[in-house]
């Protein structure tokens, strides 16, 4: 077993990243779904931002992810926002619906 | 040692968890394993040293946006919402975890990034430094500035928010101060002389 390094970290956030990316492309059911994988994919970036600035010791990486913490709470909110006004005007959340 | 065994412990359950959210039927058991992977991240974070960004994104994403996302579920109707077809999903599933945990462990780096720095080299920097200090040094100065302009975006996603699920009812009473205000006595009271004995027509 080799001790963990950098290298390790990218893997992991890259696995991450691409079962975000699979759940938006094959799961076209429902939007909200679709924006938990983008939650995924955002969690994976910041894990990829928080490493680096460890192992680098620079702590601007960690303040990159804060930003991105909040950016992605005010997206999230916006997001839902939507999903309530189409459900309002629809009765259904489903993406076959809105084409 | 233990501190890789600890990593390879939350980046197996974060990756299983991270595909239970695509794979799961139910919006609500993808949400419940949601919460899962980022207390995972969290545990990630706190190996790294970053503890700060560790318990927000317990507060900020367990504690607000997953519950956002509760309300919206509950409030929609879930029957309405079609399961998607699993298929051959959890064969995949089961492939991306062995592999992720074979290349994990017998990851060789031609060579490291970054030189000679592993977890345990980081670890025993973790009493010497004061993680949410030396955030607070940075973002308070050099980065004041976006502090500031994060602030505005939140408070612009609030207004937008609800502005678009705001529904404005039709048959609402409601006064109207102006209309009120400037009402005239001669607009609403006439006097009438009125005889004894007869009525009075309007």
């Amino acid at each position: 077993m080799v001790s963990v390094g950098l290298e390790h970290f990218h893997i992991l956030s890259f696995i991450v990243f691409a079962i975000g990316l699979v759940g938006i492309a094959f799961s076209r059911k429902n939007i909200i779904s679709i924006l938990m994988c983008l939650e995924l994919i955002l969690l994976s970036a910041n894990i990829n931002f928080v490493a680096g600035s460890a192992f680098f010791e620079n702590v601007e990486g960690q303040i990159y992810t804060f930003f991105t913490l909040s950016l992605a709470a005010a997206e999230v909110a916006i997001g839902l926002a939507l999903i309530m006004a189409l459900y309002k005007r629809t009765r259904s959340i489903e993406l076959k619906d809105i084409k | 040692m233990y501190l890789d065994i600890l990593f390879y412990l939350f980046s197996t359950v974060l990756v299983i968890s991270s595909i239970g959210v695509i794979a799961f039927k139910n919006p609500m058991h993808s949400l419940l394993a949601l919460i899962m992977c980022f207390f995972n991240a969290a545990g990630l974070f706190i190996l790294l040293g970053a503890e700060f960004l560790a318990f927000l994104l317990i507060m900020v994403y367990v504690g607000a946006v997953v519950v956002m996302f509760i309300f919206v579920l509950m409030t929609i109707d879930l029957d309405n919402i079609t399961y998607k077809n699993l298929g051959k999903m959890p064969v995949i599933a089961l492939a991306i975890v062995i592999a992720e945990l074979v290349t994990l462990l017998m990851y060789k780096g031609s060579e490291n990034i970054v030189e000679g720095q592993t977890l345990n080299t980081l670890a025993e920097n973790y009493d010497k430094v004061n993680n949410t200090a030396v955030i607070g040094d940075v973002m308070f100065t050099t980065y004041a500035y976006p502090f500031i302009l994060i602030g505005f975006i939140l408070l612009v996603a609030m207004v937008g928010s609800i502005v678009m699920t705001f529904t404005k009812k039709k048959n609402r009473k409601q006064q109207n101060i102006h209309k009120q205000i400037h009402r005239k006595r001669e607009d609403s009271v006439e006097l009438k002389k009125v005889r004894s004995g007869s009525g009075v027509n309007f």
